[in-house]
């Protein structure tokens, strides 16, 4: 985010990168609560799943903070 | 067709995607959140995907599905959540087909880049709905997908054409409402987007026409595709 002297505040290419990759990782968090309804499609639970939805949030939560890290990168 | 560098700003003021990426996802919440009461064969939840992309760039687009559909997930169902990432499809194809290869230029072009928009989204929620959900998510063309496995087809091809043509209804609507809505935005957030030159109302009638259009494309599946296939009592 550019701070431009008197002018407004602007977002570039750079953050709009960030953003994605923050979106997506928002979406790999939120993706296990849909689990629950693809289990009972499939007719089957298994413990399993618990520790894919771990490991879902963990890597959603990692790809958050990578987008952090774009969009927090000075332009060279 | 050349891709084009796009003459649209670089920067945008924060004020604008700090309003429009919220505005834009309640739109798109308010959309699904009638198609699902109607139980209407269209999905109506990416109008506001379809201007946030244009207006500030595909990634925002991007943001403003995953938006709609996690909070959707709250409001309209659960099973929205695996769905954004056809938001995201959806997103990149108007915001880089627009954007950035003059694909808003002409009625033509914008009827292409809905058709683009309904294939490509519908590749993308195939294997979501077959693969996540066994082919039911308690949408309207569930009945259509019977109908299309009962006559011998896959249960992924029968996915597929089932929601294909509402697919591209869906975004065909899209497409033309949003245009009719980046037309009401100010200038300054669509100048250097190449988008069918004209007064509010040619767009408007443009928007009808697109509307229109994407009707029809619903009408044709469930009156024409959907008996041929259906298999015979």
């Amino acid at each position: 985010m550019s701070e431009q002297s008197g002018g407004p505040r602007t977002v570039g290419p750079k953050e709009s990168v960030a953003v994605g990759v923050i979106a997506m990782g928002i979406l790999t968090i939120v993706m296990p609560w849909a689990l629950p309804l693809a289990l009972a499609a499939w007719g089957a639970a298994s413990d399993q799943y618990l520790a894919l939805w771990g490991s879902n949030v963990l890597i959603g939560i990692v790809t958050v903070l990578s987008g952090i890290s774009v969009w927090r990168l000075k332009d060279l | 067709m050349a891709a084009s560098v796009s003459r649209a700003p670089a920067r945008i003021p924060i004020a604008y995607v700090a309003v429009l990426v919220p505005v834009m996802a309640a739109l798109n919440i308010v959309g699904g959140t009638i198609n699902n009461a109607l139980k209407l064969p269209v999905f109506l939840d990416m109008i506001g995907t379809m201007v946030a992309s244009v207006a500030l760039g595909p990634w925002w687009g991007a943001l403003t599905g995953i938006i709609t559909n996690t909070a959707g997930a709250f409001t309209i169902s659960p099973t929205m959540i695996p769905f954004a990432l056809c938001n995201v499809v959806g997103a990149l194809v108007w915001g880089y087909g627009i954007r950035n290869f003059g694909l808003g230029k002409s009625f033509g072009r914008l009827v292409v880049v809905s058709l683009l928009c309904g294939l490509f989204v519908q590749l993308m929620a195939t294997p979501i709905v077959v693969f996540m959900f066994g082919g039911a998510t308690g949408h309207s063309s569930d009945a259509l997908l019977a109908a299309f496995a009962a006559a011998g087809n896959s249960l992924i091809a029968s996915s597929f054409l089932s929601s294909i043509s509402g697919s591209i209804a869906d975004k065909t609507i899209a497409t033309f409402v949003g245009l009719a809505i980046l037309r009401a935005l100010p200038a300054g957030l669509t100048a250097g987007i190449e988008l069918p030159e004209g007064d509010m109302g040619k767009t408007l009638i443009l928007a009808v026409v697109g509307l229109v259009l994407g009707i029809l494309f619903t009408l044709i599946t469930f009156f024409v595709i959907s008996p041929m296939l259906a298999p015979a009592a």
